[in-house]
């Protein structure tokens, strides 16, 4: 963040934001999992969202609005989120409560109070993570919101938006088998099939190498700063995985691959066919910092 | 929701860790003396709070995403306590395992770090040291990591080193891998296959149908400017052992049983030689003979071996 015109604003980045088509989006009532032939992630980064106490929740709805301005081709962030949800939509929010880097509360709020301004009613409206099986909202929703911080992580290599709905199934642990690759088969499951309308992957101090039985060290944490969102959660979980293998090279000085291979990325393209995993396929937007993007 | 996750828990350790004994109330006693040696001050750190103690049914509660690693290797107990003190915080983490070759097992599933003097082997990261005594593995985590913190760590691993009584025996399979071109801090041990595919990708579907009940020691080589990986399992029975060959030579080696070693994809070799309850595994050796050579030692009558060495292999 060197120059004003490369701060974000929500007024500037609003300006600035560019129309731009993307008629292969259908309504989000008929799309879901469908994605067009090249996914879109935008990545947005505002250091003045770590402003030294914590999260700075103002600036962090502006990334949440620029963010999905951009990806829909928005300039308004409401009418943004009215191609996301419908008023008659009930929506879960699933979040992540892993204690040393949960889904920062005040994205989950922002995130809950633009689907209440684009029209779905508060009490359809839930949050969760542990809870999703029992919670009512979860229970007859009609769409999701999936949002959580990207880690490394001990079984699947890294916590990504594909493995945030690994709360969908009453035995978690029966998809640990090599490294969790068959994690995509859970987003086939009637709870969660066809309601994905949106994943935000939190990079605002991402975890990208895990020590000790708590898999958590702040010396393994870096301030990026960032926001990415998809409709594609496999485009998305690409992305940034891309950013943490980049930022292990430069923080290791040599190549450390992300033990075990997060390769469950990989196989819900693949094998399950829920977006992209492959760099060529995905148009990334940046916004906002451009320095140490490290993609 | 509580008792949700109780249940899941539950579930889980029966899934996970057939090795995972039931908490006993001798079990959290030996956790609980080794505690009441410990310094209620330390290195400037006061401690804090009351001791948390966790069986392998509650664990989940406490680490959160980390807890199988620990079930994999048939945790007993731990018992949690933090220490605080000039802006920093720092967890002491005691884990009982079933007998000292688990808690080494432990200890070598992340062998990065500066070595230094504590309990039987010991490794410095930042804002982490671990150690194992016995059947105890370590952990002293800080929130942070500086020159001071370090200095803490380092005297509070040999505080609590030095709480633990006894010693305990680094696994006998370990002294039968070669020692010849043997990589520092490469050696493994386990029971797991999802522990093993954390350091060694062998495919999907445990080929080599490890499981609580074997043990296997993974270790990597360089001779002569070639290298290779080597696993050395032990089964329960020679038929055990037959039946993993006879899976492994399907997935590892594609079938080509006798064709030992073997060309990879990548254009190195990779062989398989079974004898009795031993099964010996090279993949990733950079020429044929170096396979061949390794397969050979490895199933060697092994020299009568120091098994009390506090360094790590």
């Amino acid at each position: 963040m060197t120059t004003i015109p490369d701060r974000l604003t929500r007024r500037g980045l609003l300006q600035r934001s560019v129309c731009l088509a993307v008629g292969a989006l259908a309504p989000p009532d008929l799309v879901s999992l469908a994605v067009p032939a090249k996914s879109r992630v935008v990545l947005v980064r505002d250091a003045r969202v770590l402003d030294g106490r914590g999260i700075n929740g103002n600036v962090l709805a502006d990334m949440l609005d620029a963010t999905v301005c951009k990806l829909l081709g928005e300039n308004d962030p409401v009418h943004a989120w009215r191609q996301v949800v419908r008023p008659h939509d009930v929506v879960g929010i699933k979040s992540n409560v892993w204690r040393h880097l949960p889904t920062p509360p005040a994205l989950e709020q922002a995130i809950s109070r633009r689907l209440v301004d684009a029209g779905v009613k508060a009490e359809a409206v839930g949050i969760d993570d542990r809870g999703v099986l029992e919670h009512p909202v979860f229970a007859r929703a009609t769409a999701l919101i999936n949002a959580r911080p990207m880690r490394t992580h001990h079984w699947s290599g890294l916590g990504t938006c594909i493995k945030n709905y690994v709360m969908f199934v009453p035995d978690p642990w029966s998809y640990h088998g090599n490294a969790c690759e068959n994690l995509g088969v859970i987003w086939r499951k009637p709870e969660v099939d066809g309601k994905t309308r949106l994943n935000v992957l939190v990079m605002l101090t991402p975890l990208f190498h895990g020590t000790g039985p708590h898999h958590f060290n702040r010396a393994y944490t870096w301030p990026y700063a960032g926001l990415l969102a998809s409709r594609d959660p496999v485009a998305v979980d690409t992305v940034g995985a891309a950013i943490i293998t980049a930022r292990r090279k430069a923080h290791f000085g040599e190549e450390r691959p992300i033990a075990p291979s997060p390769h469950h990325i990989e196989v819900a393209d693949r094998r399950f066919g829920l977006g992209t995993s492959s760099l060529d396929r995905i148009e990334l937007v940046r916004l906002g910092d451009s320095r140490d993007n490290l993609i | 929701m509580q008792m949700v996750r109780i249940r899941l828990a539950l579930l889980a350790v029966a899934v996970v860790s057939p090795l995972s004994a039931p908490p006993t109330a001798e079990g959290a006693e030996t956790l609980r003396s080794v505690a009441r040696a410990l310094p209620a001050e330390i290195a400037g750190l006061r401690r804090q709070g009351e001791d948390e103690l966790y069986t392998p049914t509650t664990i989940f509660r406490y680490l959160d995403g980390g807890a199988e690693v620990y079930l994999a290797y048939g945790l007993r107990g731990c018992l949690a306590r933090h220490y605080v003190g000039s802006g920093t915080e720092v967890t002491v983490d005691l884990f009982e395992m079933p007998s000292s070759r688990d808690a080494f097992g432990i200890f070598s599933h992340d062998q990065d770090g500066e070595e230094m003097s504590a309990g039987q082997g010991a490794l410095l990261r930042p804002g982490w040291l671990s150690f194992w005594k016995d059947r105890f593995f370590v952990s002293l985590s800080a929130d942070r990591d500086d020159a001071e913190v370090r200095a803490v760590l380092r005297e509070l691993a040999r505080t609590v080193a030095a709480a633990i009584p006894g010693e305990g025996l680094v696994p006998e399979l370990v002294a039968r891998l070669p020692t010849a071109g043997r990589l520092p801090r490469s050696v493994r041990y386990l029971h797991d296959p999802v522990i093993l595919a954390t350091h060694l990708d062998l495919g999907p579907d445990n080929p080599l149908r490890l499981g609580a009940e074997t043990e296997a020691a993974l270790a990597r080589y360089r001779r002569g400017g070639s290298g290779a990986a080597l696993l050395l399992v032990r089964f329960p029975s020679d038929a055990r052992a037959a039946e993993a060959a006879a899976s492994a030579w399907a997935a590892v080696l594609g079938g080509a049983a006798g064709a030992v070693p073997m060309r990879e994809a990548a254009g190195r070799w990779r062989g398989l030689q079974a004898a009795g309850a031993m099964l010996a595994l090279v993949v990733e050796a950079d020429d044929r003979d170096l396979a061949a050579t390794l397969l050979g030692e490895a199933l060697a009558e092994p020299a009568p071996a120091d098994g009390k060495s506090g360094v790590m292999p």
